[in-house]
């Protein structure tokens, strides 16, 4: 365990000597899963405003005679509505979902090359900029979309089908003892390879990405040579990759259990002394709120920290070889 | 702020720059609602009008203001805003940015700019060549092309203000003051209005609705 560890102090010296390399880990968390939440959290809102609607008029029995007449009028007037500008809507939200999801990938495939070839520089003492970060970005980005894509379309092909096949063929073989062995082995046998591949191609892409970036080699080629180095560093990948999840569950819970205790020792004040509980307590929350307002600079360098250890396994692996 | 030509431009008059393009995209909307608002006859024609205009200016508009943006910046070397503010953008090698160079700097510079509450675009303030985040992944630079004109572009802004503030209220004169779509609203009133016996029927209060109702 002492590579890791030695991996990850080189690392944190990287990210701290660098600070460029936060931006684009900003942009990474940014590009990632910023849009998701703000999605759930908008929906959220909807839905409670509704709820707290629902409650101002609970004291009244339901009545939806008026909303029915208002409801048929609207439709009446809707219906009424030339049909081009409903086509002009639909083509638009169609082009915009399309245009949305081309702009999305560049920028994603843009920020992980940008990084990766940031964290290269970094790494032998050149000095980052965004700008150097950014043309290994530009010059990577197409190669970092088809890695993005057709590995993970090639495995649903050649994994995802077989393995609903095989589902099918344990459901037509359950009604006999033996077709219902024969039925779970095959289904166990795939599930066991379904998930072995989807590991070996992630990491393989790991790789690749790397590869193409930092070697300027072409997408399928770098593909090749990931899997040949997933082959030979396998549980390498698997130990960096598992001790990376225990410290992000370390660092979560840490600052989840901090807050916590936090919050716990203010309410215990309160009973105790009104006035410093409430001191104390709005100094937790002003301290959870910038917490929350800087969470995209935290996440960035953390998320920054992670591709940095893979960079130097990488590193230490192309050495080897 | 009064700087020399061909010196990097500030934080203050590429900021000006950058709200005249925006008061120019809502110049552009507000007018189409203004023109689709007075040539419909009712409100169904009304609210086909403001769909069309939410579908153009709504859902496509960033799409459309990017394109309009990186194409003025490689045809003109600016856009309308940087333009009357007398600032120019060039990549390193001094030339105008491609359509590909200008769509990068706004796509995914502006992005990367609007990080951690518009950091980006504030760096401008406090970096020695004037670079924002965006001009630094872009590799762009913006320079002044005259001296004091961004005293034009303060005065255009406040041009282009008051004239989308004069539309509007021309807008919402033209929906209410349509007799049309007047009439058509007035209807579904009239209709609320007849059902309303209708919802007292089904909610009584003994106090307020006596045996004859």
């Amino acid at each position: 365990m002492d590579w890791i560890i030695e991996i990850y102090k080189k690392s944190f010296g990287i990210v701290k000597k660098n600070r460029w390399l936060w931006v684009f880990g900003m942009v990474l968390v940014a590009t990632s899963g910023a849009s998701f939440s703000g999605n759930f959290q908008s929906f959220g809102n909807i839905s409670s405003s509704f709820n707290q609607g629902s409650t101002t008029n609970s004291g009244a029995a339901p009545d939806f005679s008026i909303f029915t007449t208002v409801l048929s009028s609207i439709m009446n007037i809707f219906s009424q509505v030339p049909v081009s500008a409903y086509a002009t809507l639909a083509i638009s939200v169609v082009i915009a979902i399309i245009l949305g999801m081309i702009i999305s990938l560049v920028v994603i495939s843009w920020a992980q090359g940008a990084a990766i070839g940031a964290i290269n520089d970094g790494y032998n003492n050149k000095p980052v900029t965004l700008r150097s970060g950014s043309l290994y970005g530009i010059r990577s980005f197409k190669r970092v979309i088809w890695l993005m894509i057709v590995p993970g379309l090639l495995y649903f092909l050649a994994i995802i089908i077989p393995f609903i096949i095989s589902l099918f063929v344990m459901i037509a073989l359950w009604d006999s003892t033996l077709g219902r062995l024969i039925g779970i082995l095959i289904f166990l046998i795939f599930l066991f390879i379904m998930i072995l591949a989807s590991l070996a191609i992630s990491a393989s892409i790991i790789w690749a990405k790397r590869i193409t970036v930092i070697e300027g080699k072409g997408a399928y080629q770098s593909f090749k040579e990931g899997w040949v180095l997933v082959k030979t560093h396998f549980l390498k990948m698997i130990a960096l990759g598992c001790s990376n999840c225990v410290l992000s569950c370390c660092l979560g819970i840490t600052i989840a259990a901090s807050i916590g205790a936090a919050i716990a020792a203010g309410i215990g004040l309160l009973s105790v002394n009104k006035q410093v509980g409430m001191i104390l307590l709005a100094t937790i929350g002003i301290i959870v709120l910038i917490l929350l307002l800087l969470s995209l600079l935290f996440g960035g360098i953390y998320t920054i920290f992670n591709y940095t250890t893979w960079n130097i396994l990488y590193r230490q692996v192309r050495s080897k070889k | 702020m009064m700087g020399k030509v061909n010196q990097p431009a500030g934080f203050f008059i590429r900021f000006i720059g950058y709200f005249i393009d925006i008061a120019l995209f809502w110049t552009a909307l507000l007018l189409f609602l203004f023109f689709s608002g007075l040539s419909t006859k009712n409100l169904p024609q009304l609210i086909g009008s403001s769909i069309v205009a939410i579908s153009i200016f709504g859902i496509l508009g960033g799409f459309i203001y990017y394109f309009y943006l990186a194409f003025t910046t490689s045809r003109f070397g600016a856009t309308v805003g940087k333009m009357l503010v007398g600032v120019i953008v060039k990549n390193e090698a001094g030339n105008y940015l491609t359509f590909k160079q200008g769509l990068f700097r706004y796509i995914i510079g502006y992005t990367v700019s609007s990080l951690l509450f518009g950091l980006g675009f504030l760096w401008i303030i406090r970096d020695p060549k004037k670079q924002g985040w965006h001009d630094m992944v872009s590799g762009s630079y913006v320079t002044k092309t005259s001296e004091n004109r961004w005293i034009i572009g303060v005065l255009a802004l406040l041009f282009l203000i008051a004239f989308n503030s004069f539309i509007g209220v021309g807008i919402i004169q033209s929906v209410i003051e349509n007799p049309n779509a007047k009439r058509d609203v007035e209807e579904i009133i009239n209709q609320v209005k007849d059902t309303q016996p209708q919802q007292l029927y089904i909610n009584p209060s003994p106090q307020f609705y006596p045996n004859n109702y």
